[in-house]
């Protein structure tokens, strides 16, 4: 219930909000999860009745979605390259100290 | 009364433009002494602001927009920074007292440097000091004076909201003088040690309150807001943490240019980077592009000028930057498996995970350009930004015993024997024993592993117990930080995956249980406070042989037609057992009423550890003892 918005307010869950369509929406939930629901099922039931906004985690789906979602590791591994890139001209004479203090 | 108080912004804002043509001219002293002008006179005009509040003089048009007569002293006095001319005004007295600060404490011995940092710090006021004057002035008055106030935001009427916005503004505009300290530096295209030194005292000055101030403001919205968490990766928050990492990264970074005068460039640029996510920060907060609980004050036209005021500074610094750069010097050579190497993989991942959060905050609006809603919250930082810290602290104890330069590698088997096997050990009690998430063991490992690790590296540096006293602060500032990470890693992943949480719908007499806690609800009354009246559950909780009472309430402020939270929280040595008070129901002619039952498990820790965090900067900025 953590991952469904609440359609009636700014930004909670519906696990937190006390709106009363949280309470429909969690109750939803239950109901869809007692008949042996996945969490897949319901998060699909919920994005197809209120929109992709309800879900606090977004599709990898298309192309906006797999940029949000590929974009912290890509970032890692640019950040990387470009510091081994400028770490490779230090290299020449290097001696180790011991640090004395932090 | 009030006027004074404008009047002496209007000679603050002379004083500052006079510390920034001076400063930059290179009059150290003359600069210094405007530094100091300005913010006495701004003091002055701030305490007008004040009174103004704490006597309800409604004819200033702000404090009838956000006072009352009938609220306790404390938030009348709160109520002048609880608003955003009167945060702004807070602002502008920051940054000048950074500036007075700096033209008493600055010592480099270098008079054109010194007198260029305040001068830099003199435009940055300027620039603030404008946008209140012109744009959001706290001064105004009002004719007539209305008899009664509209109140403060009944949810920031809160001991630990009174004192939240001082403490992160201190950190936030903490980084202006960085950032003057940075462009300074970087004008005469000299970021030694000599300049690490300074740099790195004020950063830590910077960092302790933002720190304290995060802190602050997510207990609060742990107890007040009612919702059972600390951290909703809500904008404004994520506004904070984005500074908050790249002055972590910062203080990392600016430690090898003082001692090995490398990463001289870097650092600078990341000195820079700090203040300019602080601003921005303010404006994603203040211009209502991005929707949050907690964001009051919105004006889009205000948003547009704090806008102005990031691409300006930022054009300015940044270009700065591009210039000099190239003509900073290096520092000592260094290989890839060293202390140098291990801190750029640190401050790699602190920028890396600082632009995650800034994308996944800004993602919506992106998104919704392209025609798309969509929502990014907890499980996408949970899967990005979480992973990427992990592994970084997970190489914590390993690097943290290299040395400069170059490392030894003989005793790398041995720590990845011990890291291998604390994981294991973890894996089997978690999985087998405590039925825990395979992600809660790792989570724990990596705790026991960052702490342990710490006091090793006290144990390793001191070779003997009666040194360990005689070690630098700055070494026990460190081993603090690092434990204080450990353990606040240990609260949050208990907290995150053992959190019990369930709702109750009870009539007066009746009783559910909740983690193993017998709830009973004897009754619900109606009380009156000072300026709200409320509904006050009497509730006792039993296990075993502990017990307590709690009273949930439910507030109502009729001046600003609002309701809030106020949770009942029982400590335990192990959690907390946490109640809120919902909504009253009538079911089949029965009155019953909703609570909201959490118990937060370790969740003390999650303070603790960011408290040690804040007391280990704390003890890094203490000056060196003298040697005996």
């Amino acid at each position: 219930m953590r991952e469904l918005r609440c359609v009636a307010c700014e930004n909670e869950p519906i696990s937190q909000s006390s709106a009363a369509i949280a309470e429909d929406m969690r109750a939803r939930v239950r109901v869809m999860v007692g008949e042996g629901a996945t969490d897949a099922e319901v998060r699909d039931w919920f994005e197809s009745r209120y929109g992709e906004f309800v879900l606090f985690r977004p599709k990898g789906k298309d192309l906006t979605g797999l940029f949000l979602w590929s974009a912290p590791f890509g970032f890692l591994v640019i950040g990387g390259l470009i510091a081994y890139g400028l770490t490779r001209r230090r290299r020449a004479g290097a001696e180790p100290v011991a640090p004395e203090d932090a | 009364m009030i006027e004074l108080g404008h009047l002496a912004a209007f000679l603050a804002l002379a004083a500052s433009l006079a510390q920034g043509v001076l400063g930059l001219t290179g009059a150290r002293a003359l600069a210094g002494r405007a530094a100091l002008v300005a913010f006495a006179v701004m003091v002055l005009s701030f305490l007008t602001l004040v009174v103004a509040f704490a006597r309800s003089d409604f004819s200033v048009a702000l404090v009838a927009n956000n006072s009352h007569t009938l609220k306790p002293m404390l938030y009348k006095i709160a109520g002048a920074w609880g608003n955003h001319e009167g945060s702004m005004a807070l602002w502008c007295l920051v940054t000048m007292g950074f500036g007075a600060a700096g033209a008493l404490w600055m010592r480099t011995g270098r008079e054109t440097f010194e007198a260029r940092a305040l001068g830099v710090q003199g435009w940055l006021a300027t620039g603030a000091l404008g946008y209140l004057l012109f744009a959001s002035s706290p001064y105004l008055r009002l004719d007539p004076a209305p008899l009664q106030g509209a109140g403060l935001n009944p949810i920031l009427q809160d001991p630990a909201l009174a004192f939240h916005p001082p403490m992160l503004y201190l950190g936030y505009v903490g980084y202006s003088f960085v950032f003057a300290l940075a462009a300074a530096g970087l004008m005469e295209a000299r970021i030694d040690r000599v300049w690490a030194k300074e740099a790195r005292r004020w950063s830590l000055a910077a960092f302790i309150p933002l720190t304290l101030g995060i802190a602050l403001g997510s207990y609060w919205a742990y107890y007040e807001l009612g919702w059972g968490g600390w951290w909703f990766w809500d904008p404004v928050e994520n506004a904070s943490l984005m500074p908050w990492l790249l002055g972590a990264a910062l203080l990392h970074s600016v430690a090898v240019t003082e001692k090995r005068g490398s990463f001289a460039a870097w650092t600078a640029l990341l000195a820079v980077l700090a203040f300019l996510f602080s601003i921005m920060g303010a404006f994603l907060v203040r211009s209502g592009v991005l929707t949050s609980v907690h964001a009051f004050a919105v004006d889009p036209r205000r948003g547009l000028l704090l806008l102005g005021g990031l691409i300006a500074y930022g054009g300015f610094a940044l270009g700065l930057f591009a210039l000099r750069a190239p003509k900073l010097e290096g520092g000592k050579p260094w290989t890839i498996l060293s202390r140098e190497g291990a801190l750029v993989v640190n401050n790699v991942v602190l920028v890396v995970a600082a632009l995650t959060v800034l994308l996944g905050t800004l993602f919506p609006l992106i998104a919704e350009a392209a025609g798309r809603t969509i929502s990014v919250g907890e499980p996408y930082f949970r899967l990005t930004f979480v992973p990427m810290l992990a592994a970084l602290l997970a190489i914590l104890p390993v690097v943290q015993a290299w040395s400069w330069g170059k490392a030894d590698l003989s005793t790398l088997w041995k720590w990845a024997a011990g890291g291998v096997g604390l994981v294991v050990i973890f894996l089997l009690l978690g999985v087998g024993l405590w039925d825990i998430p395979l992600g809660a063991a790792f989570g724990l490992a990596l705790a026991f592993w960052l702490i342990f690790g710490a006091l090793w590296e006290l144990r390793r540096r001191a070779v003997t117990l009666a040194r360990v006293f005689r070690l630098p602060l700055r070494v026990w500032g460190m081993t603090l930080a690092h434990i204080g990470l450990g353990v606040f890693i240990l609260g949050a992943v208990v907290e995150t995956t053992q959190r019990y949480e369930a709702t109750l719908a009870l009539p007066a007499g009746g009783s559910g249980t909740v983690a193993g806690w017998h709830v009973t609800l004897h009754d619900v009354r109606a009380i009156e406070g000072p300026n709200w009246y409320a509904d006050k559950a009497d509730l006792t909780a039993r296990k075993g042989s502990a017990r307590a009472e709690m009273a949930p309430t439910k507030r109502y402020y009729p001046a600003a037609r609002m309701p809030t939270t106020e949770t009942a929280i029982h400590k335990t040595g192990t959690g907390d057992l946490y109640v809120a008070l919902g909504d009253r129901r009538d079911v089949d002619g029965e009155t019953r009423w909703v609570f909201r039952v959490y118990f937060n498990p370790l969740i003390d820790l999650v303070y603790l550890g960011v408290l040690l965090m804040g007391l280990g900067a704390l003890f890094s900025v203490l000056p060196r003892r003298r040697k005996p």
